[in-house]
């Protein structure tokens, strides 16, 4: 349904008198995914490591370097960026902070309503008809139409970010961090509000998150990413069961402990997964520390590998 | 367990009122606890529930404005009876504090390793090379490598990680008896977070520190706390060991806040959703169960009218009645 | 540092030839040329006459010709010669141009002297009345034009009162035969009303930007760190929180000077004070292009020159600023 190939994007740093480039930080550096029709695809990986950038080319709010990405087979590397382009209707992204990516100054109907007067000619009665099922979908009650987004608890205005990305019925959902800025109890009212939206009108995400937990409750499959590139990506089984690459080992071995009962295992691992990195992150990562291509080692479980023999 | 040990700071009745348009509201409402010897000692809550205004209480960094009452009893003494300038002596040297966000909790402006040794010109008398030698040591301690190269940094050339180390070498400083914690890892990334909960708690084992770990995390709790308390609305509806919280919880607040969390156990199955939302400050409904109207089905003849905080098994305490009759799948039914 | 300074420097050279381009022709624009002007004089005049004056002031040659000309004057000091005084541009402006810059200093020293413990102590104790009355006291001097201000200074301590001279810079008989310490009494006499007129004018800007910053930087987070630490009240304002409040006004320091002297045609002009901005006028109005270009020209480098400092100053104090 989705795939990116080979996608790139580096951010200049400049300098000097002419602000010149001075080098090149490679958010993104040779990235490649397929993302199948009704899957939840999470993309784990910790700040800086370039899950955001990658959420966000895709509907074309980051200059790419270079790559492509397709959607149904279509090329929309282009397309998506411009606006009124009729594929911004099936590619939808939610954000991180339910706060400031609402605009303070419309009321909950202008924010659900708007991407509806972006695209296509509605008339105002299907305009409101379609604003009142999307409300009323994710939750809020027809009275609270006219109300602004600080009127709302967080849990509420991440639901709106939800019902505003989902108005235009997109089949492909980019959602960043969506539920981490939340406290638990709302969390999970996002997170399982999210499935259930993903039953109804089989949508597929890439969920973005530094969340293992969230991630694997939500999703399919996984990839991991580390220094701009996947460096494993398997269902959630191969990830937690059979993990293979040494960092995606280290940010397992760092989710906090569910149970204090585990402690001594969780610090044992720990450990090993420290003794383990010193011992084999060359067979990860070449002289230059860039994590080398994905190697296949199962139909659905791929590592960066130097040799799938090492495995 | 608690009963062989001393108890270091006796918290009795203590409420901090935030001034709102003219009133006064209690952010931490009659709040008593004992912190042990040693011991690490978790408050746990969602975000408006108190826990911070409750850490910043103890160590005496509300202004003017807000409204302290009960006691903090320390060294025989009450720190809430304290005039300004003893209570000042207290903190840093007493008392340490590590932030959330440590990148501001530094300033910009000054090399990190001026800013360790600024604790050491407060309290203590010092030679300058002396303090130099004890800041050294205390990057050592907190694990930096090259701290002579560290010590002259800015905070912004250091990671994360690195500045969160620095911010507890600050707590450290004076050998304190008493480090609070507030979110300590929560701004930091889940590798880093693992290395600083262990270094606090490393920290803590050696020199017996008894240790307040402010969290909304209950997977940090999990991880070091020895006991627990959880908050809810300004009050602390459950205390107890780190087990009476994890395997058996009582009050309804901490039983859904357990099934809220995505774990092994609910994969693939819907999560728990508490009904209702935190009520704000000026919203708190003060008669009454605080929680009972985030229950659904149940009457509310299972509260208590005056919800009390009791011992209701050896050192685990539990608020209201409520608990004898809270049945979890009920209340997701409706 | 040395290298930043010097990289800035040599980024200014490109602007400066800019400006210079902009500066000549633009004034050449200007209506009127000294030929006009003895045409004006003597209507008898013959063409030969006229021809002669165009010829020594350059106007006989093209545009382009008479601009490379005038580069290479003024990149040897010379900056051509006055249509009315006859003499020397850059002799002319020397004179004025220490006035002018005697009168911004004392006029910066003024609004610092006044504004910074203003700004600070407003904010030390906000929202109490010495805040408001420096509230109030900000709405005056925003409101206050400086002419307004200049003339009910010159007409209550100049003419009603006497206590200060009137116009001038220095007075005339001890600038013959003064000594040093006489000279600077005079100087230092004639410069109070313009400068206190332009100084406490010029407070404003400064009592706001620190009073905002002091009370923003009240709250931060390393201030809270630093009572944790059990800091006392009073080290924490003086050092943490007034360093981080001072290092925005170092960023436009540089621009209050050039604004001192632009903003000393007014002032100059109400005191008949004998500065480069009072001489910018009077030079308009005669025409005297020769001299406007050379002001322009000099004002466009403090401009540049103030920038300059800005960059080396924010570079000195933050170091989250990179120089490289």
């Amino acid at each position: 349904m989705l795939e990116i190939k080979n996608l790139s994007v580096h951010f200049p740093v400049r300098g000097g008198i002419l602000n010149r480039v001075l080098s090149v930080v490679k958010a993104v550096d040779d990235l490649s995914i397929k993302i199948e029709e009704g899957e939840a695809y999470g993309l784990v990986g910790e700040s800086g490591c370039g899950k955001t950038t990658t959420g966000r080319s895709i509907v074309g709010l980051n200059k790419i370097t270079s790559g492509s990405i397709f959607y149904n087979g279509d090329e929309i590397t282009s397309t998506i960026k411009k606006n009124n382009s009729p594929i911004r209707e099936h590619i939808q992204m939610i954000f991180q902070d339910p706060y400031s990516s609402l605009n303070s100054q419309k009321t909950l109907y202008q924010i659900v309503a708007e991407p509806l007067r972006n695209f296509g000619n509605r008339s105002e009665e299907e305009i409101r008809k379609r604003v009142l099922e999307m409300t009323l979908q994710v939750g809020i009650s027809e009275d609270a139409l006219y109300k602004y987004p600080h009127e709302f608890s967080g849990g509420q205005r991440q639901r709106i970010g939800i019902a505003r990305a989902l108005t235009l019925n997109p089949a492909f959902i980019v959602a960043d961090e969506a539920v981490s800025a939340l406290d638990v109890s709302i969390q999970a009212q996002v997170i399982n509000y999210m499935e259930e939206m993903q039953g109804k009108f089989n949508l597929t995400y890439l969920f973005i998150s530094h969340d293992l937990n969230v991630v694997k409750h939500l999703c399919s499959k996984i990839g991991i990413m580390h220094k701009g590139r996947i460096v494993e990506e398997g269902t959630v089984e191969d990830i937690f069961e059979n993990p293979q690459h040494i960092y995606t080992k280290k940010l397992l071995s760092s989710i906090p402990t569910e149970h204090p009962r585990d402690r001594e295992k969780v610090f044992k691992f720990r450990k090993e997964v420290a003794k383990l990195h010193k011992e084999t992150e060359h067979l990860f990562y070449d002289e230059s520390g860039r994590p080398y291509d994905l190697k296949e080692i199962s139909p659905t479980h791929k590592v960066a590998i130097k040799e799938v023999n090492n495995v | 367990m608690s009963k062989d040990r001393n108890v270091k700071v006796s918290i009795e009745n203590l409420s901090t009122a935030f001034e709102i348009m003219g009133s006064h509201y209690k952010a931490v409402d009659d709040v008593t606890f004992d912190l042990y010897d040693g011991e690490m000692f978790a408050i746990v809550g969602e975000s408006g529930c108190g826990k911070s205004a409750l850490a910043l209480s103890i160590m005496g960094l509300h202004d003017d404005s807000v409204k302290i009452e009960g006691s903090i009893n320390y060294k025989e003494k009450d720190l809430n009876k304290m005039n300004k300038e003893e209570r000042r002596k207290i903190r840093g040297f007493d008392f340490g504090m590590i932030f959330q966000e440590p990148l501001t909790a530094l300033n910009p402006l000054v090399r990190v390793g001026e800013q360790i040794k600024e604790v050491l010109s407060i309290h203590t008398s010092l030679s300058d090379s002396e303090k130099n030698n004890k800041v050294l040591d205390l990057l050592d301690e907190v694990g930096i490598p090259n701290k002579e190269v560290v010590v002259k940094k800015y905070p912004h050339e250091l990671s994360g990680g690195m500045r969160q180390r620095i911010v507890i070498a600050i707590a450290l400083a004076c050998d304190p008896d008493v480090i609070i914690a507030d979110e300590p890892t929560t701004a930091l990334d889940v590798t880093i977070q693992a290395q600083i909960l262990k270094l606090i708690d490393n920290l803590r084992i050696k020199q017996n520190t008894s240790t307040i770990l402010i969290t909304h995390d209950l997977g940090v709790v999990a991880e070091v706390a020895d006991r627990v308390a959880v908050m809810y609305a300004g009050q602390i509806v459950e205390m107890g060991t780190i087990d009476d919280i994890f395997d058996n919880p009582m009050h309804p607040y901490t039983i859904s806040l357990l099934r809220s969390i995505p774990n092994s156990d609910n994969n693939n199955k819907k999560l728990y959703v508490i009904d209702g939302i935190v009520p704000s400050l000026q919203n708190i409904d003060r008669t009454g169960c605080r929680f009972s109207e985030r229950i659904k089905g149940h009457d509310d003849s299972i509260h208590e009218e005056n919800p009390q905080l009791r011992e209701v098994e050896e050192g685990h305490f539990v608020r209201c009645t409520c608990y004898k009759e809270f049945d979890i799948e009920k209340s997701q039914e409706v | 540092m040395y290298k930043f300074i010097l990289r800035r420097l040599i980024i200014i050279l490109p602007a400066l030839f800019l400006v210079s381009i902009v500066v000549f022709f633009t004034s050449e624009a200007l209506p009127g040329d000294p030929s006009m002007q003895e045409l004006m004089n003597r209507p008898d005049a013959t063409i030969e006459e006229i021809m002669k004056i165009q010829e020594r002031y350059n106007l006989d040659k093209p545009p382009l010709e008479r601009y490379t000309l005038w580069l290479k004057g003024t990149l040897k000091g010379d900056l051509g010669k006055s249509y009315t005084f006859r003499t020397d541009v850059a002799n002319l402006i020397k004179e004025k141009m220490f006035n002018t810059f005697f009168l911004g200093m004392t006029s910066l020293v003024i609004m610092f002297s006044i504004g910074i413990p203003l700004g600070v102590f407003s904010a030390k104790y906000e929202g109490s009345l010495f805040d408001r009355t420096v509230l109030g006291y900000n709405f005056f001097t925003l409101s206050v034009p400086s002419f307004v201000l200049g003339i009910l200074m010159l007409y209550y301590f100049g003419y009603t009162l006497g206590w200060f001279p009137t116009s001038g810079s220095i007075n005339p008989s001890v600038y013959d035969s003064g000594t040093q310490i006489q000279k600077l009494g005079s100087r230092i006499y004639h410069v109070i009303l313009p400068a206190f007129t332009a100084g406490i004018l010029s407070t404003t800007t400064i009592i706001q930007y620190l009073r905002n910053e002091i009370i923003k930087n009240k709250g931060k987070d390393y201030v809270k760190t630093a009572r944790a630490k059990g800091q006392t009240e009073n080290i924490i304002y003086n050092t943490h929180i007034l360093r981080n409040s001072f290092l925005p006004i170092s960023s436009v320091l540089g621009f209050y000077i050039t604004g001192i002297f632009a903003g000393s045609v007014i002032t100059e002009t109400i005191f008949s004070y004998p500065g480069i901005g009072k001489f910018f006028l009077d030079a308009i109005n005669l025409r005297d292009t020769p001299i406007v270009t050379g002001l322009v020209l000099f004002m466009s480098i403090l401009t540049l020159m103030g920038s300059l400092i800005s960059d080396i100053l924010i570079v000195s104090v933050d170091p989250r600023v990179r120089i490289d």
